[in-house]
């Protein structure tokens, strides 16, 4: 997955208008981002990456980069 | 002797909690956005007063009813809850009185949540298979609303209450045999799904702080808390490997199973889970829009909803998985002779 693929498939699971979210984005100021947003993330990032997320790790994560970065997405 | 599933019955509260009432009261979101993201419209819920023994009993009656059974042959109760009526007596205990089972009937409770119709079903293929009983009653029965705050919308949306009775018995020929089973434990996700007081450990806090999460919902230290990121990743770890070692000491693999029952946590969670398993969707039940997550209840709620639309042949297979609270887990296979 490309990093605007997976720009892209965030904005689905937090709620985002398309194209909106470059990355730097602080996830606290995101109204989508909540707790059932987490798990859909989590879940897009199983099936589509084969990545199974610890939400440890989910939950130090305070941008869009860091999300991406820990699932193995190069900026 | 075998075990085998004769017959289930199940019973809702008559209150009802709409996705129209709750977006009411949360203005961020929207009836169709809690259908979407869970795939539940209402749930019903206990009235004050009205707890798990009164549910169970009502599942039971059913059964009676249904005439599956006479209250005088059945001779072992097992009830499956979170929320009993009182620390003690045990629960089963005030159901055997209520339903006017023998006073010969052995009667006890198990403390399981979502995994806890499997461990039921386990143990009364146990006592059956064993001699120590020929009718067994496994009842599951859930008031977990009466743990939920009404601000928490991160659990109030997802449970509902319930109860479900199934009778297990010992005749020959007739009815769904169970087995084999495969359990699991992993006491260190307990503090993922609990209710942190009322227990001997930590009372009940009459003054608690109410707090709030950052998604906004709000509870205290007396209601129910679930990190539903944790409790996913635990579902991803647990349940393929649960099906497999169910599966695998019987050279099946999972299409030799005709249908799934999985214990309907939310649709979210059992869509990931069929595509992750690559399940067809013909073969997989998503069964919950009118009740939400009756916890114990769910899988027999949605096996008999399964046996009613005629899914369920005879001679099919039947895989039932429950995982959850504690957590603990567990999958059984039921083979349905007729």
């Amino acid at each position: 997955m490309t990093r605007t693929e997976f720009l892209s498939e965030f904005e689905i699971v937090a709620l985002q208008a398309p194209g909106s979210i470059k990355g730097q984005e602080a996830l606290d100021s995101l109204d989508g981002w909540d707790s059932l947003a987490v798990v859909e993330f989590m879940s897009m990032a199983d099936e589509k990456l084969g990545v199974q997320l610890d939400p440890r790790k989910v939950a130090t994560c305070s941008n869009v980069d860091d999300l991406a970065s820990l699932c193995g997405i190069a900026a | 002797m075998r075990a085998s599933i004769r017959a289930i019955e199940y019973y809702f509260p008559q209150e009802r909690l709409s996705n129209e009432t709750l977006a009411a009261e949360y203005p961020d979101w929207t009836a169709e956005k809690i259908h979407e993201k869970i795939g539940i419209d209402e749930r019903h819920i206990a009235a004050p007063g009205e707890n798990s023994s009164d549910l169970a009993a009502a599942a039971i009656l059913k059964l009676f009813e249904s005439g599956a059974i006479a209250p005088a042959d059945v001779d072992y109760l097992i009830l499956c809850t979170q929320s009993p009526d009182y620390f003690l007596p045990t629960t089963a205990c005030l159901v055997q009185n209520k339903v006017g089972l023998p006073k010969t009937c052995g009667a006890l409770d198990i403390n399981l949540g979502c995994s806890g119709y499997i461990y039921g079903l386990g143990l009364a293929k146990g006592l059956i298979e064993s001699g120590q009983a020929h009718n067994v009653v496994l009842v599951t029965a859930e008031t977990y609303s009466k743990f939920i705050h009404p601000k928490d919308k991160s659990v109030r949306t997802l449970f509902g209450d319930a109860a479900a009775a199934t009778l297990i018995s010992d005749a020959p020929g007739v009815g769904a045999l169970v087995g084999p089973f495969a359990y699991g434990t992993d006491g260190s996700g307990a503090e993922n799904l609990i209710v942190p007081t009322g227990g001997m450990r930590r009372a009940f806090e009459p003054n608690a702080e109410l707090q709030s999460d950052d998604s906004g919902n709000q509870r205290t230290i007396n209601n129910l808390y679930m990190n539903g990121a944790e409790i996913f990743a635990f579902t991803l770890r647990a349940v393929p490997e649960v099906v497999n070692r169910v599966l695998a000491p019987g050279g099946l693999t999972t299409n030799d199973v005709d249908i799934f029952v999985m214990h309907q946590a939310n649709a979210y969670m059992l869509a990931h889970l069929q595509r992750k398993l690559r399940l067809p969707a013909d073969k997989f039940v998503i069964d919950m829009a009118d009740c939400g997550n009756t916890v114990s209840s769910t899988i027999p709620i949605a096996l008999r909803r399964t046996m009613d639309r005629g899914v369920i042949k005879p001679g099919m297979r039947v895989m039932l998985v429950g995982f959850g609270v504690g957590y603990s887990w567990g999958a059984t296979l039921v083979d349905w002779t007729q």
